[in-house]
Parts: structure tokens; C-alpha cells; sequence
């Protein structure tokens, strides 16, 4: 018998999870308390400010409890995921619109899965490529994320709530089915 | 006389790698276990010790692992302790820790190691 090949990819880490889990979701939104994690990207919070409004507006949530991730380019720090877990009852998070970002958010939106909160992550539509392959890494492939076209860092605050109307009925749908 | 070793074997090795992701397709030296302990002998270090961590993506990487690579990479095994202090330095790089790894704009750390010839 010749030698083993080795594997150089190093099988045992802690992303490589068996498989992630999944929130149970939510009836509707009512009464439900927003988590808005924003990712300082630009346009990032008004774009999930304005969701968080409509959600308000058309869909009876109970309010927001914004809170902002300093580094767009890691997942966020564990005390932040606990706090806005004990605030929260659904989470959205974004925008994700550059490679590193767009992992990183989707990265999020899996780890409040696994503490219990439907989640919903945002990211333009340029980079399902780093977002699916982030899902893939974190053990939940074809985690399901909303998207809203390329660009947004350039838009006027009008098209921005443009676009957050847009996304509404994904961010819902995400969040509740 | 030494004997020449199987080229078919080591292009079956090299597509071996390849099919399982292991590589880019570029030519590569199998790592076998007899191989990596050579490298493994070179250092002092334990080859569970943590010389990297990329905490985007939670992975991280030993000495084993590193030594691993670098095998495959077509490192000689006495050189393995520079690529345990190139690993030192990019640790201690913020721009090799960061986001850059999957960013848009697509960096990469370069390091030149400039040594007696």
C-alpha cells in the first residue's frame, strides 16, 4: 500500500459545523422587535432604517433596536450577537455589497439562526458568489438571503427607500416562512 | 543507481489533488505523513499549535497543516521554519487578518525571503 495523500485543507474547524441551524419563524411580524444590525457600508443605514419603518408601518412590528458592527469585513462580535438576541425578535442585516461584506453578512444572518432568530440578510445582487460560498463554509448551503441590485452605495436617499421597498416583501417572506 | 520514480504516478497524484479541491490545477507535490514529519522534525514547535487564524471564515491553521502545505508547495523540509516565521509575520499584519482575504478588490499578502545562496 502506498502512503496517504494528506489533506491540506484542515477538515477540523470550527465553520466546518455539521449543519447550521435554523430559527423557528415567525407567524407575521406583529409585535415583533426589529433587530437592524448595520455594517457601516454606505447607504447601509438608511437602507435598513427605511425597511425597519415599513416593517413598522405595513407590517405591525412593535419597533427597532438599531446597532452597528464596526469591521463590514468580519462577522459580528459575539457580545453584540447576544445583546441583540435578548432585544430582538427577528434580525436584519447589511448591506452587504462588496465581497468581504457580503460573506460577512450572511455569516451574521447564520449565526442569529443558531441563537434562535430568524434572520434576514441583505446584499446587492453582485455577490451571491462570496455570500453562497460563506453559507457553504458556515454548514448552511443555500441559506436563502434577499438582494437588491448593484450599486447601492451610489443612490440618493430617495432610491434608497426605493430600493428598501423593493426588498420588503423578501425581507418578510425570509423572515416568516 | 537510484531508481527514477513513476511519472504517471505523480500526474495521477498531481489530478488526484485537483479533483479533490486541493489545488489549482497547477503541478504539486503529494504530501505523504513520512514527508510532513520531515518538516514536522525541522521545528520545534508541537504541530497542533495554532499559527493562524482567519476568524471571517473560523478556520484556523497548524503547524501540521502549514507543514502540510508547504510540502505540497514544493518546500524543502530544512526551510519550513521560514515559513513558520513568514506565518508569524502575517499574523501580525492586519491586512492578512482582515477582510482582504475575499474582498472586492482582491489583495494578497507578498513576502520576500532574502537568505545566505
Amino acid at each position: 500500500m502506498p502512503n496517504a495523500i494528506l489533506d491540506p485543507t484542515g477538515a477540523t474547524t470550527t465553520a466546518a459545523q455539521p449543519a447550521a441551524l435554523r430559527a423557528p419563524r415567525r407567524k407575521d411580524l406583529a409585535g415583533a422587535t426589529v433587530g437592524l444590525l448595520v455594517n457601516t457600508k454606505q447607504n447601509a443605514a438608511p437602507f435598513l432604517d427605511e425597511v425597519g419603518r415599513l416593517l413598522i408601518e405595513r407590517h405591525g412590528a412593535a419597533g427597532t433596536m438599531a446597532r452597528t458592527k464596526v469591521n463590514f469585513a468580519a462577522p459580528a462580535p459575539e457580545d453584540l450577537v447576544k445583546e441583540m438576541t435578548a432585544g430582538c425578535d427577528v434580525i436584519i442585516t447589511g448591506i452587504g455589497d462588496c465581497g468581504s461584506c457580503s460573506a460577512s453578512a450572511v455569516a451574521d444572518g447564520i449565526a442569529f439562526e443558531a441563537a434562535g432568530l430568524p434572520a434576514a440578510a441583505i446584499c446587492s445582487d453582485a455577490f451571491r458568489v462570496t455570500a453562497d460560498a460563506m453559507a457553504g463554509l458556515r454548514g448552511a448551503p443555500g441559506y436563502q438571503y434577499a438582494t437588491t441590485p448593484h450599486p447601492v452605495a451610489v443612490l440618493t436617499s430617495e432610491q434608497v427607500k426605493e430600493r428598501a421597498a423593493q426588498v420588503l416583501d423578501d425581507v418578510v417572506a425570509l423572515l416568516t416562512t | 543507481m537510484t531508481e527514477a520514480p513513476d511519472p504517471d504516478a505523480a500526474q495521477a497524484a498531481s489530478e488526484y489533488c485537483y479533483a479533490q479541491g486541493w489545488s489549482d490545477g497547477l503541478p504539486l507535490v503529494p504530501a505523504s505523513q513520512p514527508l510532513v514529519d520531515k518538516f514536522l522534525a525541522a521545528t520545534s514547535r508541537a504541530p497542533d499549535e495554532v499559527i493562524g487564524e482567519l476568524e471571517q471564515v473560523g478556520r484556523d491553521c497548524t503547524v501540521y497543516l502549514a507543514a502540510v502545505n508547504a510540502a505540497m508547495a514544493g518546500c524543502l523540509p530544512e526551510y519550513f521554519p521560514v515559513v513558520l516565521a513568514a506565518f508569524d509575520a502575517l499574523m501580525r499584519e492586519r491586512a492578512a487578518r482582515g477582510g482582504g482575504w475575499q474582498s472586492t478588490s482582491g489583495p494578497a499578502p507578498m513576502i520576500v525571503v532574502n537568505g545566505p545562496g
